[in-house]
């Protein structure tokens, strides 16, 4: 496996990996509420859809809320994290197919870009999203 | 990774005029209001503005050279963003890592 950081600062971390597997096989590591949890976290509770919310622990214990955004089959995944203390970041995981292997390059931005977009989401799910409302006065200062 | 470490940081941050105006300080050493406003596209009273929230932020300080306020950037400022940048980046290599190797236990 060959990491490759093309491009991070300190708003913007870009991380890139090529792996022995078809794009499809790698989507459904990436969608699969089982095989989320293999690499993503300790505890994954993620429904790979549009609009849908969810948590990320990692094995240290830190929480994440989850609402993902775009997805688009077998080629992009997009989604909004933020933890307990407010701090709210984008996530794009890309697929590239190769020959004989898949490039899955992340890309995660601590940003306001996209915060009126998830904003307009809390108001669907205010109970579900009641966390954003720290991070959403954080960014917006 | 605190709120209070990153948010204020990044949000002085988020405007690409505050950046051009810390970026300005931090090239000259020091700067006034009224120097800035003479090299920048942007009125003396939007700099002091904008310095204001960098200085809220930690970004810059100041000091009073009578009747003008010299601003300076705060050396280390931006570490928290830095920390958050190599914390995230090292997450994300253990994660593909954990992926990558589950992707080839998957097909062994």
């Amino acid at each position: 496996m060959e990491h490759v950081t093309d491009r991070t600062d300190s708003e913007r971390v870009e991380v890139d990996v090529e792996v022995d597997a078809r794009p499809d096989e790698v989507w459904a590591a990436l969608t699969s509420a089982d095989e989320l949890t293999a690499w993503l976290g300790a505890d994954v509770e993620l429904d790979i859809r549009p609009e849908a919310v969810g948590h990320v622990v990692d094995d240290d214990g830190s929480r994440r809320e989850v609402l993902v955004t775009d997805v688009e089959h077998e080629r992009r995944v997009a989604w909004h994290w933020w933890d307990d203390d407010g701090e709210l970041s984008s996530v794009e995981i890309t697929l590239e197919p190769l020959i004989h292997s898949t490039r899955v390059r992340v890309i995660e931005t601590i940003g306001t870009a996209s915060v009126p977009r998830v904003s307009a989401c809390a108001g669907r799910w205010s109970s579900a999203l009641s966390a954003l409302a720290p991070a959403a006065a954080l960014v917006s200062r | 990774m605190t709120a209070t470490a990153v948010g204020p940081v990044f949000a002085a941050l988020a405007d690409d005029t505050r950046r051009t105006v810390l970026e300005t300080v931090g090239s000259r050493g020091s700067a006034t209001a009224t120097a800035l406003a003479s090299t920048l596209p942007v009125s003396r009273q939007a700099i002091a503005k904008h310095l204001t929230i960098l200085q809220a932020a930690g970004l810059v300080a100041s000091q009073r050279a009578g009747r003008e306020t010299v601003y300076q950037v705060v050396p280390g400022s931006l570490r928290p963003l830095s920390e958050w940048a190599a914390a995230t980046e090292s997450a994300w290599t253990g994660r593909l890592g954990r992926l990558r190797d589950h992707l080839s236990n998957r097909r062994a």
